[in-house]
């Protein structure tokens, strides 16, 4: 191995070089044009479909899953009973919101409850408020209803009670993001960090500004 | 193996171990467990902040065992929480995530095991109030040798 050092030396001075060029490019902030989210070549269209919207202290009120005129809309499907996937992803968006600036207004954040059988309405709305004001706290009004949804999303979930009165909830922990029209633009897996979530959202938003779609 | 290494490596051996005790924690709390305190650096432990209305709760933070232990159990005051385990979060067969408890929880010797968001964490069920930022839970984490350690958890939002 050892009897060939100078045609050795060319490829390792250039793996560095690489190595460097790579190393910074992860580092500085992205400013490339790509989504760091999946998109699908034929997007999922879940404009067709509403649920009934928590509000403290008001009736519920029906949402129906498009953004504003020009602006984005967040969704995920969680629980409240949840320690981790959920705040971590709703405080990730917080913070990518708070990232974004001024037009962060334009995005609407939905959070769907997969275990209506626990979640009440008035816990959603609290709940969710403790992350945005003007969220929209969703509860389906029976399996069904959340099916419908979670199947235009492709979202799943299941909730199973076991004999010792412990529920254990498995869901799917992506977040997607819907356009005025209702198509799914983009879907963030969990963990997605809030500079990247920030930096598609700046990308959509200023899409959606240019009129380039 | 040359001899020279040996003298090198008992150097190494006595200064990590120094600084492992030079590190650890103490709490007032730990002289009065009849087990004694186990020698495990914890760093970096914090409950996040709960948002209104939720009744679970989560402690992240990592563990190193310089000789390698299990972390047996979990405990925190009843006026806390009803119940206590380590959680890790695992894909299931469907693709979907879900919580799954961790009887024993193996600290291989010298290997950092961390505690985080999407991997394991303390949870914490039926709280008995919310956990605010810039408060404490008492935690007791108990392990395998028998060695038990005391901390006070700061609630904050990482
Ligand atoms: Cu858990």
């Amino acid at each position: 191995m050892s009897d060939r050092p100078a045609a050795r030396r060319i490829p390792l001075a250039f793996a560095c070089l690489l190595l460097a060029l790579l190393t910074a490019s992860a580092c500085g902030p992205r400013t490339s044009g790509k989504l760091v989210g999946h998109t699908r070549p034929i997007p999922k269209q879940v404009g067709g479909l509403s649920m009934s919207e928590a509000r403290l202290g008001k009736p519920d009120t029906t949402f129906t899953f498009r953004a504003k005129r020009g602006g984005l809309l967040f969704v995920f499907f969680g629980f409240t009973n949840c320690p981790d996937l959920c705040p971590t992803t709703l405080g990730d968006l917080r913070k990518a919101l708070r990232k974004v600036g001024p037009g962060a207004d334009k995005v609407d954040v939905a959070f769907v409850t997969v275990d209506p059988g626990r979640d009440s309405s008035e816990a959603m709305a609290r709940y969710l408020g403790s992350f945005f004001t003007g969220g929209h706290p969703l509860r389906p009004a029976d399996n069904e209803q959340l099916l419908a949804v979670q199947a235009a999303f492709g979202a799943a979930s299941s909730v199973t009670r076991k004999a010792d009165g412990d529920v254990d909830v498995a869901h799917t922990a992506l977040s997607y993001l819907v356009d005025e029209h209702g198509a799914v633009l983009l879907e963030w897996d969990y963990g997605t960090s809030p500079a990247d979530l920030a930096h598609d959202l700046r990308l959509l938003l200023a899409r959606n500004a240019g009129g380039t779609k | 193996m040359n001899r020279n290494v040996l003298p090198v490596l008992v150097l190494l051996f006595a200064l990590v171990s120094l600084g492992s005790c030079t590190k650890r924690e103490r709490h007032p709390m730990a002289s009065e467990g009849l087990r004694g305190e186990a020698a495990v650096n914890l760093k970096g432990f914090h409950a996040r902040p709960t948002p209104d209305g939720a009744t679970v709760g989560a402690i992240f933070g990592t563990i190193t065992a310089p000789l390698g232990d299990t972390l047996r159990a979990v405990k925190v005051a009843p006026d806390v929480a009803e119940k206590v385990e380590i959680h890790r979060i695992v894909q299931n067969a469907a693709g979907q995530m879900e919580m799954r408890p961790v009887p024993w929880l193996a600290l291989p010797e010298d290997e950092p095991v961390e505690l985080k968001p999407g991997g394991l964490h303390v949870m914490l069920f039926g709280l008995a109030a919310p956990l605010q930022a810039g408060k404490t839970v008492r935690l007791t984490l108990l392990f395998q040798d028998g060695g038990e350690r005391v901390l006070e958890v700061p609630i904050r939002d990482e």
